[in-house]
């Protein structure tokens, strides 16, 4: 016994204090306004440990054994700060890293987080740097975080005037936009030129291609994650700016010093105020405002809690005769709990809000009509940091779905010709973020989803030929849908600057929207999963190449992709958008979509940007439509080129430029024409065979830094959209000719040719 | 939607335009193209037979000689042969349809053969005609219209006719209104079917321009499910306001395009006022 007791003192005990583990955790911000850094890294220097970054609140938690270390703590456009550690018990260590001090904005990396992309497990991620946003020439001076993103390859604009974007050959109903964890179904102001996004109120922007992990479900294309900032902590400060076409205002503050902060920002359209003004248009209206509202609350050193806010609203009117409104409102309330250093969670209850509505007045019988889509949300999530090679993320979401579509009133009564639709739909899922070996990083999860199909109202049987054979109306829920979701992505280092990834994902979607193939607009309908409606369901690989160049001053990534796609809906031929139900003009089947992305990018010197190339094809395959074959789809865009260029001329110039080109849409056109009831009509071939012309575009920008003052300082931004005047086609329509009514032209409705814009943007501290 | 849009960012930026561009448009092969008429009165009944041209072809469609073209009353089992009385025009005066009962149309060119079957529906009461001129461009929105917006400088009037009928509640049913002006052809096509309004009296309005003193004659037709769908599609088609432009579903079998309509008459005409 007395010789195991000292073999015991001798080997194992040390053995068990050697394996003894500590955890370092903490909040990393920004030291001048308090503000949460999302995705710093904290590197574990001269251990084979990689290290960790931070959640999207801050929060970064480390376990290692007992020992000495040093910390290094770093994040884009921030000062690197070490820091020396003996690790002897439980940490925490809140950590404010400072920006560098150079030009206001100016991209500066450091080298430990950039290749960020090289190391870290997931694919098909990108972030949009707000400094970039505020240097690339825009519409109307306005930046925009959504309109930056899609000159990333595998994001593609759907052209002037058409709100939305497609990733990776979805549609556009296909992406999960989400503000503070609250979706927005229409991301889009004045008919696509802007984004609802005040690129002032926005901490970080994450988009995943289809690829993301677990936490994430509901669209089977992309997942754009945009994270509102929270307000300066420290000092009170305004900032804005006034253009010629909108203004807006940003406010921010401290609660509590340090703690807690409140920020608002607004912005508004005044062209509306103008045409007031003139004779010809002052009963004609086009505008939109927004207002983000955000604050947050420390009730100690575990717990915070976040209220933030959405509010945008477009208005568009017509000879005081025909209006159209439109918006998103959300709210979220957030509450983020530290269990223990290793388990953090957070719990979100979320509202969101979409509605439009169309006002015809007229002597006889003025109505509106009245569409709206409503969530309520509940979301709960832990992330558990097991140790340095594993950190766990697993929770649920609740969402309860209300549609009301199409409801008209009058001034005598409500009216509901379309059925009310309501469902639940509800995903558990666990995912882990695993650092395998040295060089292999593994990120697997599971999502299971599920969507009840509410009853109470009208829903239906349908024959082959979409004529209703039988009504349905029961209390009960009327269908119920389940699906897993496996996702998995491994990314295996090949050495300091390369690596080589692959991921497969399943996603599903119980929201669809139904779009016109022609144009998109405001009023285009959101629909739910019914028994007859079933949830989308994309699957894909990838396979990625990464590799960085001369000290990760040029990034250079490869990815293909191959995502398949089921229960994809159509209009059939001839489609009645207004019909009652509308199962009767929907047809079903499958999508398929596979590409090439290129992308080179520089992040350092005083000229950086970008070159992205995009091969791809998007196809469909319906019954019923052209004669069930394989068929473009209509955001199937062939090439895809984007070249971005931002150039620093001094300290106070910077220029920029911006040159975009795709393949037109896929159209239907006609292919001959005929005569029928005294008219003429076209003759039609086939769905989506042709193009409309190849899109480009040449943007330019300038920013000009007006003197600094102590507390204020102002820059002046000029631009031009559309710098070359390219005739870019809206639509393309068919008629008889104004000269010769025996012959029949094609007419192009072009939007805009070039659009100069100044604004100067302001911000007092 | 799209006019809409067009027109509001035309007057925010004054920069929207319009140019005839030059759009490579495939051949297509062509076809017949077949509009088949068979009323309850006599002398109406009408089969026309033309041909579709390509895109870029001057318009003078070719109209079909020689064809043999009859119509069987599938309850009576009795064909009628019609003669082609002038090019491409196909009649016999003494052919009437009977309501309730089907019809196969059955055209035969060369070794190519065409059928079509229509329901005549049974005769549903046209009570009286109401008219209402509207001012401004208030006919540019809402049901029936098919006006453009912006379109309104010339001078004539908008007027607003209401056909008020019972529809009968034992049936879908479905209803044209063939509107001349002057004698002359009205193109705007006036459909409606009783979803939403079954057994109820119907008092939607048709809106047509026209000048005081003008004659309008309102045909209003009893037409089968069908040929509804053909001319709703048929509207969106000519209007290109379709989510999902194509040819409209023809009752027609192998590939002619075009209709073949059974269906009960009445005329009632007004003068405005």
């Amino acid at each position: 016994m007395k010789y195991i007791t000292l073999l015991f003192s001798l080997f194992i005990a040390p053995l068990v204090l050697l394996a003894q583990s500590f955890t370092i955790s903490g909040f990393i911000n920004d030291k001048t306004n308090g503000e949460t850094l999302i995705g710093a890294a904290v590197q574990v220097m001269n251990k084979a440990v990689r290290g960790t970054t931070s959640n999207e609140y801050g929060f970064y938690s480390i376990t290692l054994p007992q020992g000495s270390y040093e910390l290094a703590y770093s994040f884009i456009g921030y000062q690197e700060q070490t820091i020396n550690i003996s690790l002897t018990e439980n940490k925490t260590i809140n950590i404010g890293l400072e920006e560098f001090s150079t030009n206001i904005g100016e991209v500066v990396v450091s080298a430990s987080s950039v290749n960020e992309k090289i190391s870290q497990s997931k694919m098909g991620v990108e972030k949009v740097n707000v400094g970039t946003i505020s240097k690339l020439p825009v519409l109307f001076g306005e930046k925009d975080i959504l309109k930056t993103m899609q000159l990333l390859p595998g994001v593609k604009s759907g052209g002037d005037g058409q709100s939305g974007f497609t990733v990776r050959g979805g549609s556009i109903d296909q992406n999960l936009i989400l503000l503070d964890d609250a979706p927005v179904y229409n991301a889009s102001h004045l008919l696509g030129f802007f984004s609802t996004f005040n690129s002032d109120a926005i901490k970080d922007v994450t988009l995943y291609k289809g690829t993301a992990p677990a936490q994430f479900g509901g669209r089977i294309s992309s997942v754009v994650d945009v994270k509102m900032n929270e307000g300066d902590n420290q000092n009170y400060g305004v900032s804005g700016g006034i253009g010629l076409i909108s203004s807006k205002l940003n406010i921010e503050g401290p609660v509590q010093k340090g703690k807690s902060s409140f920020l608002i920002t607004g912005r508004r359209t005044y062209a509306d105020i103008f045409l007031k003004l003139t004779d010809q248009f002052k009963d004609n209206n086009l505008s939109f405002y927004d207002l983000n509202a955000k604050f947050n609350y420390h009730l100690s050193d575990k717990d915070r809690l976040f209220v933030s806010g959405y509010f945008g609203r477009d208005r568009l009117g017509l000879n005081n005769r025909f209006g159209i409104d439109w918006g998103n409102a959300t709210a979220t309330l957030r509450w983020n709990h530290l269990f223990n250093s290793k388990l953090f969670s957070n719990t979100s209850f979320i509202y969101s809000n979409y509605d439009y509505n169309i006002d015809i007045q007229n002597n006889v019988n003025p109505f509106s009509i009245l569409s709206r889509i409503r969530d309520w949300n509940v979301k709960q999530e832990f992330q558990y940091f097991s140790n340095a090679k594993n950190e766990w993320k697993f929770g649920y979401n609740i969402i309860y779905h209300a549609i009301t579509p199409g409801q008209i009133t009058n001034e005598e009564s409500t009216d509901n010709p379309y059925q009310l639709r309501d469902g639940i739909e509800s995903a558990i899922y666990a995912t882990n973020d695993w650092q395998a070996t040295d060089k292999l990083k593994i990120n697997y999860g599971l999502r299971l989803s599920n969507f009840i199909v509410l009853g109470g109202s009208d829903y239906y049987t349908l024959d082959d030929n979409k004529n209703i054979t039988d009504t349905i109306r029961q209390s009960n829920p009327v269908k119920s849908y389940l699906n897993f979701e496996p996702r998995l992505s491994l990314s295996y280092t090949l050495n300091k600057n390369s690596s080589l990834k692959v991921a497969y994902t399943r996603n599903t979607q119980n929201m669809h929207l139904i779009t016109n193939s022609v144009t998109t607009n405001p009023t285009d309908k959101w629909i739910m999963n019914t028994n007859i409606i079933k949830p989308e369901i994309g699957d894909q690989v990838s396979l990625g190449y990464f590799h960085n160049l001369k000290e990760n001053m040029f990034e250079f990534s490869a990815e293909t992709y191959y995502k398949s796609m089921q229960n994809q809906i159509d209009y059939k031929d001839n489609a009645d958008e207004r019909a009652p139900a509308i199962e009767t003009q929907l047809l079903y089947g499958k999508g398929r979509a596979y590409g090439l992305e290129l992308l080179l990018k520089k992040n350092q010197g005083k000229l950086t940007g970008w070159l992205g190339y995009t091969l791809s094809r998007t196809e469909k395959q319906i019954d019923g439509i052209n004669q069930n074959q394989w068929y473009a789809a209509r955001q199937d865009r062939t090439h895809d080129i984007s070249i971005v260029t931002m150039y620093d001329i001094s300290k106070r110039w910077n220029v920029s430029a911006v040159w975009v080109y795709q393949t037109g849409n896929a159209i239907t056109f006609p292919s001959g024409k005929y005569e029928v009831a005294g008219q003429t009509t076209w003759l039609y071939t086939e769905r989506n065979g042709y193009r409309m012309p190849a899109y480009h575009r040449l943007d330019l920008g300038a920013t000009f830094k007006l003197k600094e003052r102590k507390r204020f300082n102002s820059e002046l931004s000029f631009g031009l959209y559309n710098a070359y005047g390219r005739e870019n086609p809206y639509t393309i329509t068919f008629e008889q000719s104004d000269t010769d009514p025996n012959k029949t032209v094609a007419v192009q409705t072009s939007l805009f040719r070039w659009i100069p814009s100044v604004s100067w943007n302001f911000k007092f501290k | 939607m799209k006019k809409y849009i067009v027109i509001s960012f035309a007057f925010l930026f004054l920069i929207s335009c319009e140019k005839v561009i030059d759009i490579d448009l495939n051949k297509s092969n062509p076809r017949f193209v077949i509009e088949g008429n068979l009323s309850n009165k006599a002398s109406e009944s009408k089969v026309m037979i033309s041909k579709t041209l390509n895109f870029d072809e001057t318009t003078t469609y070719p109209l079909i000689s020689g064809a043999l073209v009859t119509i069987t009353d599938n309850i009576l089992n009795q064909t009628d042969t019609l003669d082609e009385s002038t090019t491409g025009i196909y009649i016999k005066p003494s052919l009437t349809g009977i309501e309730g009962h089907t019809y196969t149309l059955k055209v035969v060119i060369g070794n190519e053969i065409f059928e079509a079957i229509s329901t005549m529906p049974y005769y549903v009461n046209l009570d009286s005609l109401v008219q209402e001129t509207l001012a401004g461009s208030e006919s540019h929105f809402g049901p029936g219209g098919s006006g453009k917006p912006g379109s309104n400088s010339n001078s004539e009037t908008s007027i607003q006719i209401t056909p008020n009928y019972i529809d009968p509640i034992d049936s879908e049913n479905y209803y044209q209104f063939v509107v001349t002006r002057n004698d002359t052809l009205v193109n705007d096509i006036f459909i409606r079917s009783d979803v939403g309004f079954n057994g109820s009296s119907s008092h939607l309005p048709l809106r047509v321009k026209a000048d005081k003193g003008d004659a309008l004659t309102i045909d209003m037709q009893c037409i089968d499910n069908t040929v509804y769908n053909y001319f709703f599609g048929l509207n969106e088609n000519i209007n290109q306001s379709s989510a999902t432009p194509a040819n409209p579903t023809s009752n027609i079998n192998n590939g002619a395009l075009g209709y073949f309509k059974a269906y009960t008459s009445q005329k009632e005409t007004i003068s405005i006022e």
